[in-house]
């Protein structure tokens, strides 16, 4: 009877005890996304104090863990040098995005780390983003080239995140190939065509390097096209879609024309599809960062490659896609913020930390200071990129870029496909990115 | 003692007659009413998981469904408009029908190979247990790997199938098999359908164990073959594990995500797009939860129907038994 009586007593305050803990869960739950973010400091607390710099831990996610061994040695010596501990994870490229919106919705984002910088305006709507210029020294502000500070001024008081790495996108040839088949290195943009159409003899070798998957990569390899056939996006205030025009319309009908040279699989594939046929030496043409390049000599030293900055448009107009990544502050504590930008500043300004990468990658400056250094001075492949970056364009950084990018991967895979027509597939995107502007 | 005590008892019931019986019977309720609420605080903790992990996840779903959320976190009531939002989209009816296809096409094949795995294994035959062994590394194997596996199988530049056929000099050049859009949604059905008939064959294949042989001796004196005897014994036995493996498989189909992302991200365009990669979508890449929830609410329903058909015809199977 006792015994039965202490039984039944356990399990009525364990059903009690679970059922509380588990509505207290939900209850908590409730708040969402408008909780208080990570930090839980006053927001205008003075300059960090030094007993509090040494017990700081700072949270900062990359994407991508090549950085790896170079951030960790800056993170020792800034935490050698200041006290303050700066924990980075590294996640991957591939889902990049939803990771960060996963964070954002549960409440885990870290104090600050790694965003495209065409995913900083969204961010930055979100809430997500607190502006590095609060925080950042002037002096080191002023260094950035002027490309830098324009791209990255998306409220106009000044670089919303800090450039980790910059590159632009010059179209990179294989000029033996190019003679095998009797053709003439392009000296407009229409000519790749040509150059594919003639270079093509899959599988031992492809005409042209891109795809159609759904990710960014698919509207990063169209862009240079359309933009230097003299296409815009959208109109001045970024309020509809301008790209409905003969130059969007051509553009689609290239990047159709040339996808039927692309190796197979572009349909569901990334840019790691082409890089690596490149890196095999069975490409012979493409607009795309100039990390490829190191890549193919490794693989096939005997291989032969040459870049043209920028091809030109019907007009002589030039246009290179810039591709900035960044690193932005997310805690809204001012003395984790400040703490978080020294480190950027620590790491990013010094040519021990990141002066190998530039030059390893092929990378271009974007600070004035990194002219002196020996990649932008040594490495004649970045000497000759480097003036593609003053007529270098970014991606727009309207919020809805991620969802622009993938109107255009459906919409360009279905001309690449033959469900579409270029008009048609241009107009379809137009409408529904109408929509989702005005949204 | 206890010869002692009952004719006690026994004398003591006749003596005092009806009224004590009824105290007796009282008695007997109330403590079958005390058992029962005991019985239901054990359930307690486990209804209370059920409450914070499925209840209250599908209210906040439902809900969601009527709402926008802006980019800075606003939410706006917005009534059926996430619905005729979905309506309205002209690659709906491309999501449903792959839905539809998908469904179909893996239920059935996961169930009639699986079936025929088990048939097979029923039997008797040398290096049984090493094919046995074999037969369940599919299922054992992350679904993972094997959609990464399936993926290279199907590759179009160094895919297994595009090099077996070169060295065939079956063709000139690779075959992009997951960017055709006629073939994408099919080579995702292989994997799944390989991934799961080991599971489903060896659930078979246990009730197929509980079948008593007396029953195949008795129709085989009586002259049944082999055919009649599967049709009127094993099937009919069957049919209850039948029923559980159709609904299992249909809510698997329905929720199934991970290959068809791994494999072909629901491209080429739509081709192999359902509406659990639509919800992903629209969630994740669109940011849209509105239109996710309502899309999860309607997937919800339609597999809340699938089980509340199964358990109606669960229960008059059983009461038929």
């Amino acid at each position: 009877m006792k015994k039965g009586f202490v039984r039944k007593v356990f399990a009525g305050l364990l059903a009690l005890s679970v059922l509380a803990v588990s509505l207290t869960g939900c209850i908590q739950n409730q708040g969402g996304g408008s909780s208080a973010p990570v930090s839980s400091a006053g927001e205008n607390s003075a300059d960090v104090s030094s007993a509090e710099k040494q017990n700081m831990e700072l949270d900062y996610f990359h994407l991508g863990d090549w950085p790896e061994p170079i951030f960790t040695q800056a993170a020792e010596d800034y935490e050698a040098e200041t006290g303050i501990h700066v924990n980075i994870e590294y996640g991957t490229w591939d889902g990049g995005y939803e990771k960060y919106l996963t964070m954002i919705n549960s409440d885990t984002l870290p104090d600050g780390g790694f965003l495209y910088s065409q995913w900083t305006g969204e961010f930055y709507e979100r809430g997500v983003i607190n502006p590095i210029y609060q925080f950042g020294s002037q002096e080191f502000m002023d260094d950035f080239t002027d490309a830098v500070k324009e791209s990255l001024n998306y409220t106009g008081d000044g670089v919303i995140s800090y450039p980790f790495i910059s590159s632009i996108r010059p179209y990179i040839y294989r000029p033996e190939v190019l003679e095998q088949a009797g053709v003439a290195v392009p000296e407009k943009i229409e000519d790749i065509v040509t150059v594919a159409q003639a270079t093509h003899d899959a599988p031992n070798m492809y005409g042209y390097g891109l795809c159609a998957g759904r990710n960014k990569y698919t509207i990063e390899t169209w862009l240079p096209i359309f933009w230097t056939l003299g296409g815009e996006m959208f109109n001045e205030d970024n309020t509809k879609a301008a790209f409905n025009s003969e130059a969007g319309v051509k553009a689609t009908q290239m990047f159709s024309d040339l996808a039927q040279t692309a190796p197979e699989g572009y349909l569901t594939s990334d840019a790691i599809l082409f890089e690596n046929v490149f890196q095999e030496g069975k490409l012979s043409q493409l607009i795309y960062g100039g990390w490829v390049v190191p890549n193919l000599k490794n693989s096939h030293p005997e291989a032969e490659y040459a870049i043209v900055p920028a091809l030109e448009g019907p007009n002589g107009e030039k246009v290179c896609l810039y591709v900035i990544d960044t690193m932005a502050i997310f805690t809204k504590d001012t003395d984790r913020a400040k703490a978080l930008t020294g480190f950027f500043e620590f790491a990013k300004g010094d040519e021990k930390y990141f002066g190998q990468s530039y030059s390893d990658y092929n990378l271009v400056p974007d600070m004035k200071r990194q002219y002196d250094w020996a990649f932008a001075s040594d490495n004649e492949l970045v000497k000759a990129m480097i003036p593609c970056v003053d007529y270098a364009r970014q991606q727009p950084m309207i919020p809805q870029w991620s969802q622009v990018t993938d109107i255009f991967s459906v919409e360009l895979a279905s001309v690449c496909s033959g469900q579409k027509t270029a008009e048609q597939a241009i107009a379809d995107a137009e409408q529904q990115v109408n929509q989702l502007l005005s949204e | 003692m206890g010869i002692l005590r009952n004719p006690h008892s026994y004398l003591t019931f006749k003596e005092k007659g009806l009224p004590i019986l009824k105290k007796n019977r009282c008695q007997s309720v109330k403590r079958h009413r005390i058992k029962k609420l005991q019985n239901t605080a054990y359930l307690l903790p486990l209804f209370a998981l059920i409450v914070v992990f499925n209840v209250y996840p599908v209210m906040q779903m439902i809900w969601g469904s009527f709402y926008k959320i802006k980019m800075n976190g606003t939410e706006i009531f917005v009534n059926l408009e996430n619905y005729q939002k979905i309506l309205s989209q002209d690659y709906m009816l491309q999501v449903l029908g792959n839905t539809v296809l998908w469904v179909v096409v893996t239920v059935i094949l996961k169930n009639l190979i699986g079936l025929g795995l088990a048939l097979v294994l029923n039997k008797e035959f040398k290096f049984k247990k090493v094919f046995m062994i074999f037969a369940v590394l599919p299922w054992a194997t992350p679904w993972i790997i094997d959609s990464i596996t399936f993926r290279w199988i199907f590759d179009g530049l160094y895919g297994y199938i595009n090099s077996l056929l070169f060295s065939l000099n079956l063709i000139q050049q690779p075959i992009d098999f997951l960017g055709n859009e006629a073939f994408a949604i099919w080579a995702v059905i292989c994997c799944n359908v390989w991934s799961a008939i080991p599971f489903v064959g060896f659930t078979y294949l246990a009730k197929l164990y509980s079948i008593p042989q007396h029953l195949y001796e008795a129709t085989s004196i009586d002259g049944a073959g082999k055919i009649k005897q599967f049709r009127y014994i094993t099937l009919p036995l069957l049919m209850p594990t039948v029923k559980l493996m159709s609904l299992l498989t249909t809510l698997w189909g329905l929720n199934s995500f991970d290959m068809i992302y791994t494999m072909t991200g629901g491209g080429p365009i739509y081709a192999s797009e359902t509406i659990v990669t639509q919800i992903y979508r629209q969630g994740f890449v669109f940011a849209d939860t509105g239109v996710a929830n309502a899309l999860s609410v309607l997937s919800f329903f339609v597999m809340f129907a699938f089980t509340l058909v199964y358990v109606r015809n669960n229960n008059r199977g059983e009461q038929l038994d």
